[in-house]
């Protein structure tokens, strides 16, 4: 059983490795393309891809997304650095072709609406909670009265 | 007051019903654009004056379009490829927008030859053809497939883009007003 599931496991992180694709740092030195390589992968994970509605660069096909990838890569040798890059893209594409929005006014109810909405149900729920509890306790009250009476 | 607590949950969620409901129309691909408002980049791409009796192929820098097509009056880049059905389909409507209006083809990564197949067939609607096979200008402009349409100024700026197919309506309601507006006059007053 245990197999099984180590297995099954092995299986899935075996298919994370094929789905990067290779890219060429060959003309720099291996411990610099080392690195290109994996700021590479990362910047296809935080790039959006325009013609998709929620997918990275990474794991779409369209043919726009392999346009990104290839500027990308062609970025990072040029030397720029990954704020650059995602910049370039913003530039370009808007605040959709990035997964990381800033975190500025206008998007503060990006941010901060899903946890504020959060507080609102709890504090609803805590509410209601409340409510029944003194239903309850008024129900309890009036029983206590009819038993006098 | 306790019974109104209760709506809070039913009103926030009417709110949400909103918010998404006035999102609703604007596909994400005409929302995954910012070049709208700037200056139009600089290029240097091979092109062919169609309307020309010799063509050749040239290269045409950005200088030189405006050149040719911008005479006073806002002109419009149509990305268009020989690959997209899309571009079958709002062919007419360019060619009768370039009876009234300035009309640029930006042929996007296709080959040539396709290109010159799908322009002889269907007809050529464009004052000038300019090639992006690599895609790279086109980039640079913010596109992300074919059918798009830009509107830029007479100084080059880019007014309106449109993803997708455009016709009398995607016209009126996105590049109509612009066009008006950023003609210069014929005789100033």
């Amino acid at each position: 059983m245990r197999a099984c599931v180590g297995l099954l496991l092995w299986c899935f992180s075996a298919l994370a490795v094929a789905a990067i694709d290779p890219v060429d740092f060959s003309q720099f030195e291996p411990e610099q393309a080392a690195r290109l390589q994996a700021r590479y992968h990362e910047l296809n994970t935080i790039l959006r891809c325009p013609k998709c509605q929620n997918q990275n660069i990474a794991g779409s096909n369209a043919p726009i997304a392999s346009d990104m990838r290839r500027k990308v890569r062609q970025l990072l040798a040029d030397g720029k650095t990954d704020t650059d890059i995602e910049q370039y893209m913003v530039e370009r594409y808007g605040e959709f072709a990035s997964y990381r929005p800033p975190v500025v006014r206008r998007t503060y109810f990006l941010w901060f609406g899903p946890l504020l909405f959060l507080f609102i149900m709890i504090g609803g729920f805590l509410t209601m909670l409340r409510l029944s509890r003194r239903n309850s306790q008024s129900d309890v009250q009036s029983e206590k009265d009819g038993e006098i009476r | 007051m306790s019974r109104l607590l209760l709506f809070i949950p039913l009103c926030l969620f009417a709110g949400l019903g909103i918010i998404f409901a006035l999102s609703i129309g604007e596909s994400p691909q005409n929302a995954a654009n910012a070049m709208v408002g700037k200056r139009i980049p600089d290029f240097t791409l091979p092109g062919f004056n169609l309307k020309q009796s010799d063509p050749k192929s040239q290269d045409y820098t950005l200088a030189q379009v405006r050149g040719i097509v911008s005479v006073g009056e806002p002109w419009l880049i149509n990305v268009f490829a020989s690959w997209c059905a899309q571009c079958y389909l709002e062919h007419g409507f360019i060619t009768r927008l370039s009876e009234q209006v300035m009309v640029v083809g930006l042929n996007y990564k296709d080959p040539p030859e396709n290109a010159g197949k799908f322009l002889t067939e269907l007809g050529n609607p464009y004052n000038l053809v300019l090639a992006d096979l690599p895609g790279d200008y086109a980039f640079d402009l913010g596109v992300s497939g074919a059918p798009e349409t830009f509107l830029i100024s007479p100084d080059g700026q880019i007014l309106a883009r449109h993803a997708g197919v455009i016709d009398r309506l995607v016209w009126d309601q996105k590049f109509a007003e612009l066009w008006r507006q950023y003609s210069e006059p014929i005789f100033k007053e």
